[in-house]
């Protein structure tokens, strides 16, 4: 059996932190406000007369020994925020990585799987969207914490594959999940194409965005110097190239620019951002960088 | 110039194989790295790279030559290049170790062999470790006991189980085989070496020449008396008499005096003083009387340093006259022809009397049948019809004897035919049965070999002692011959020899023929022999007993003593002498594998001096760049978190 992607002690400290958007969504209860509408739910509302065709579970057996008619227990409707935690799954996720490093794929399975459970212990429901050229087959998780290990063998179960298409990506998302929700994006955001359109269009159609970029050490830094044939890890397309330290240095700089872009889109649209390497631990992006961008 | 571990072709091979390796690990050393990144469109836009063209010119060609060259020498070295003639193997030696008589002397507890074997063991060190040696163990007989090995352990071994032989060192053969083995290894020839003290069988005026012999002398005391040969004869004269002759010589320079102690079994004879001078050699004879068997054993005192030759046994038959039990009715007729040979003893008994196990080496049976056959050799005299061991097919009256087989011992001489039968019973006979003599109607004298556990039996089919017979000249040889078959050991002439191990030569009488000799060893195994003008040569070349039979004569050879060689060697004046140095084979050519090793090295060493440090200085700076770039722009992400 392979190894678990977070540990209990982790899961521990994750109890005290929360996802939390700042967007207030028509027809739900944005933030932490409880509706007062009846519905399936935890906290106890009101009586009424029983009708046919109502569940037998609701009904109040105490109130029936007493007064020998039926009453039906109604509970306030719960209606969180939908959560889609859209996983960036393309081959690009496997490149990058530093020496002695985790590769981005599997630090991005491991970061879901801490945001998983933190919205698992809040009886948030969240939904785990794989993707790379299209939307691949999600998986719902909700009911508390106990519901965490089917989640995590599904992030478990992921496997890398083809090249990320933000395009069809967004239009996709945004045809199969009409209502409007919390959508964290892990990815590295390289995609060749521009990717900050499909996410503005997100953005645009109501949904808030929160991005959060991983990268490796060799994805921002490159080490080595002298001719290097370099070689795109989706595409396969080569470029041979004579690195030295200023070239370093311009790409250092390119990708910083395309880092600090990212931030202003989710900035301007409400939403938030978060980018690290994934030489930083787990905990310590949790704790960090993700609890400064307010994810939690 | 050559190559003394490698040929050409093999060190052009390798330095191929070894030069390909090199270069094309400096080729993947400076080949263009491959990385697989996760996008390229910053190193397009933001990086401003350039596709480069495949570089056709190398980077640090001087590195590679130098990889090359000193890759060059450091093979040159481990193939041990030299400078001079060609020398491809090393030398073959010859190491004649003596193993004769001599090599037994003990001086100090200690024999000659064992100071040999030391000598040799010390010259077979101080050869090269590539020079290859066969020893031999050189006797009368040339024995190599290991193949040309360069193996130290298997001459040592060889060397250390040696044991000293009994013959006298043959030291032209020796020297012959030696420079033939040589020729026939095909490698360089080394030097034949002897170690020994130089005692051979004959005198040496041919002074051999051979190349590269060198002789390694052991010296030898010589202060020997020993007893030359035995020899015991049986008396004609007198039944149970031996005359016995005791050879002893000095081989040494002074003149000594030794005492001859002899006994025959339990009887010690008086011992004898000998003073024997220089090379002198005194006969003993013994004439003694015994009818029984037993040991004469001669020894000499005081010993010396050759104790081998300072004693001999000889083992001897029963020497009495032949008993004969006649079961007869007439033993006035018998009495004169049985004592007319003093080697016959003969006791009657009547027939009444019969015993199937008399007390005599033979039962004779005159005219009757016995209820039991005898357990002893038989001669019977027409025996009846009813109970004769042969049957009786008829009887003849007044016939001739037609037919002698002098093709048989029984009728070797006798070839009338004047004799004729008054009455004679004739036999049937059957295989294996030997006719002696017959007439027209069949044989009227047959012998019958030992079969099966019973003794030979001979059957007479007419009375020897009949008027008409006993003036016969036949009648008394044909009675003779037939008790000589019956008891051959009676009338044999018989001679008992020791006498030395190696050639031996023995004079024959007129009368023996080679054909009828019959030589075997105590095993019964045939002995190869010649005979040339009258003399018997035969060779052993280690202790053996020997049985020498022809018809009448039986000898014991006993070659029991050693054959002390009595002639000094002198070897050629060119011979090398003693143990050679350490480097005995000096090359003819300059070793030049540590000038090669040490400049390969340094070849290497000055590679990564120049080369090999600069590149990890060049990678180690290029991380240090790496890692303030790093910092620089993770600082700048911190801020941009911050903000």
């Amino acid at each position: 059996m392979s190894e678990a992607l977070v540990d209990r002690h982790f899961l521990e400290k994750l109890e005290r932190l929360t996802l939390q958007w700042q967007k207030s969504f028509s027809g739900l209860v944005g933030g932490h406000n409880l509706s007062r509408f009846p519905g399936p739910g935890q906290e106890f509302l009101d009586h009424r007369s029983f009708h046919q065709g109502d569940d037998l579970r609701g009904v109040n057996w105490r109130a029936y020994m007493r007064f020998e008619k039926l009453f039906l227990k109604m509970f306030q409707i719960e209606p969180r925020v939908p959560v889609r935690l859209l996983l960036d799954v393309s081959m690009s996720m496997t490149a990058g990585a530093g020496s002695g490093d985790l590769s981005k794929f599997h630090y991005a399975r491991r970061l879901s799987a801490a945001l998983v459970y933190v919205g698992l212990v809040h009886l948030d429901s969240i939904l785990i969207q794989p993707f790379s050229a299209r939307l691949r087959d999600p998986f719902l998780c909700s009911g508390g914490r106990h519901r965490f290990q089917p989640a995590e063998n599904f992030l478990r179960a992921l496997n890398p594959e083809g090249k990320t298409n933000y395009f069809d990506t967004a239009r996709q998302f945004l045809t199969e999940y009409p209502q409007r929700g919390l959508a964290i994006i892990i990815s590295d955001f390289l995609d060749d194409a521009d990717c900050f359109h499909p996410l503005q269009y997100i953005a645009d159609f109501g949904h808030e965005l929160l991005l959060v970029q991983i990268w490796g050490e060799e994805d921002r830094v490159p080490a080595g110097t002298g001719e290097i044939e370099l070689m795109d890890a989706e595409t396969g397309a080569e470029l041979k190239i004579a690195l030295d330290d200023r070239a370093r240095e311009e790409y250092t700089a390119a990708f910083d620019s395309h880092a600090e872009e990212l931030k202003r889109l989710a900035l301007r649209n409400g939403g938030r951002y978060a980018g690290f390497s994934t030489r930083l631990a787990i905990e310590e992006a949790m704790f960090g960088p993700m609890t400064i961008a307010q994810v939690n | 110039m050559f190559f003394l571990n490698l040929t050409a072709g093999e060190f052009l091979a390798l330095l191929g194989s070894l030069g390909s390796l090199v270069a094309a690990l400096y080729l993947l050393d400076r080949a263009r790295r491959k990385k697989v990144v996760s996008t390229l469109r910053f190193w397009t836009s933001a990086v401003n790279a350039e596709e480069k063209q495949t570089r056709k010119h190398m980077r640090d060609p001087w590195s590679l030559i130098l990889q090359l060259v000193s890759l060059c020498l450091l093979l040159l070295a481990i193939a041990q290049l030299q400078w001079g003639t060609r020398e491809r193997s090393g030398h073959d030696h010859i190491l004649l170790l003596d193993t004769s008589a001599w090599s037994g002397e003990i001086d100090r507890n200690t024999t000659l062999l064992s100071r040999e074997k030391a000598l040799a063991d010390a010259y077979i060190t101080r050869l090269p470790a590539r020079d290859r040696v066969m020893v031999v163990e050189a006797g009368a007989l040339v024995t190599p006991v290991t193949s040309f090995t360069a193996d130290r352990a298997q001459l040592h071994a060889a060397v250390r189980d040696a044991r000293p032989g009994w013959a006298a060192l043959d030291i032209h053969q020796a020297l012959s085989y030696a420079q033939q083995a040589q020729a026939w290894s095909g490698g360089n020839p080394g030097e034949i070496v002897y170690v020994g003290p130089g005692e051979t069988s004959s005198q040496d005026d041919s002074k051999q020449s051979v190349a590269n012999l060198r002789v390694i002398r052991v010296p030898v005391d010589g202060a020997n008396v020993g007893i030359v040969n035995v020899a015991v004869t049986r008396s004609d004269a007198a039944a149970g008499e031996w005359r016995a002759a005791v050879t002893v010589k000095n081989y040494g320079p002074a003149t000594r005096t030794v005492r001859l102690n002899t006994r025959f079994g339990q009887s010690v004879f008086a011992p004898r003083l000998l003073t024997l001078g220089s090379k002198q050699q005194v006969v003993a004879e013994y004439v003694f009387d015994t009818t029984g068997a037993g040991q004469m054993a001669a020894s000499l005192e005081p010993s010396d340093a050759l104790p081998s030759d300072d004693s001999v046994v000889l083992a001897l038959p029963r020497n009495g006259p032949l008993r004969i039990a006649i079961f007869t009715s007439r033993q006035n007729a018998w009495q004169p022809l049985l004592d007319a040979d003093s080697r016959i003893s003969a006791k009657f008994f009547r027939p009444g009397e019969y015993r199937a196990k008399p007390e005599a080496d033979i039962a004779l049976l005159d005219g009757f049948s016995a209820p039991q056959p005898p357990a002893v050799p038989s001669l019977w005299i027409q025996p009846p019809d009813i109970g004769s061991p042969l049957p009786v097919k008829t009887l003849v009256d007044n016939a001739p004897i037609t037919q002698w087989n002098e093709a048989s011992v029984v009728g070797a001489g006798l070839r009338t035919t004047e004799a004729r039968l008054s009455t004679a019973e004739v036999f049937h006979t059957f295989e294996g049965d030997v006719p002696i003599a017959s007439t027209a109607q069949g044989p009227v004298v047959v012998a019958r070999p030992p079969v099966a556990g019973r003794p030979e039996m001979a059957l007479l089919g007419f009375d020897p002692l009949a008027p008409d017979m006993k003036f016969q000249v036949t009648t008394p040889l044909l009675f003779a011959n037939l008790l000589r078959w019956l008891a051959p050991e009676t009338f044999d002439v018989l001679d008992f020899a020791a006498a030395r191990v190696g050639a031996t030569s023995l004079v024959l009488d007129k009368s023996e023929r080679a054909q009828q000799l019959r030589i075997r060893t105590e095993s019964g195994a045939a002995v190869p022999f010649s005979v040339r003008n009258g003399t018997l040569q035969l060779f052993a070349a280690r202790p053996e007993i020997l049985s020498i039979e022809s018809p009448g004569r039986q000898r014991v050879l006993s070659l029991t003593l050693p054959d002390v060689a009595e002639n000094h060697w002198q070897p050629p004046t060119t011979a090398a002498s003693g143990l050679p140095a350490f480097v005995a084979w000096r090359s003819n050519s300059v070793a030049l594998w540590q000038i090669l090793a040490v400049l390969g090295a340094t070849g290497l060493i000055a590679e990564w001096l120049f080369f090999g440090r600069r590149r990890k200085a060049r990678l180690i700076a290029g991380a240090r760049k790496a890692r303030s770039v790093a910092s620089k722009h993770s600082d700048r992400e911190r801020e941009l978190v911050n903000q």
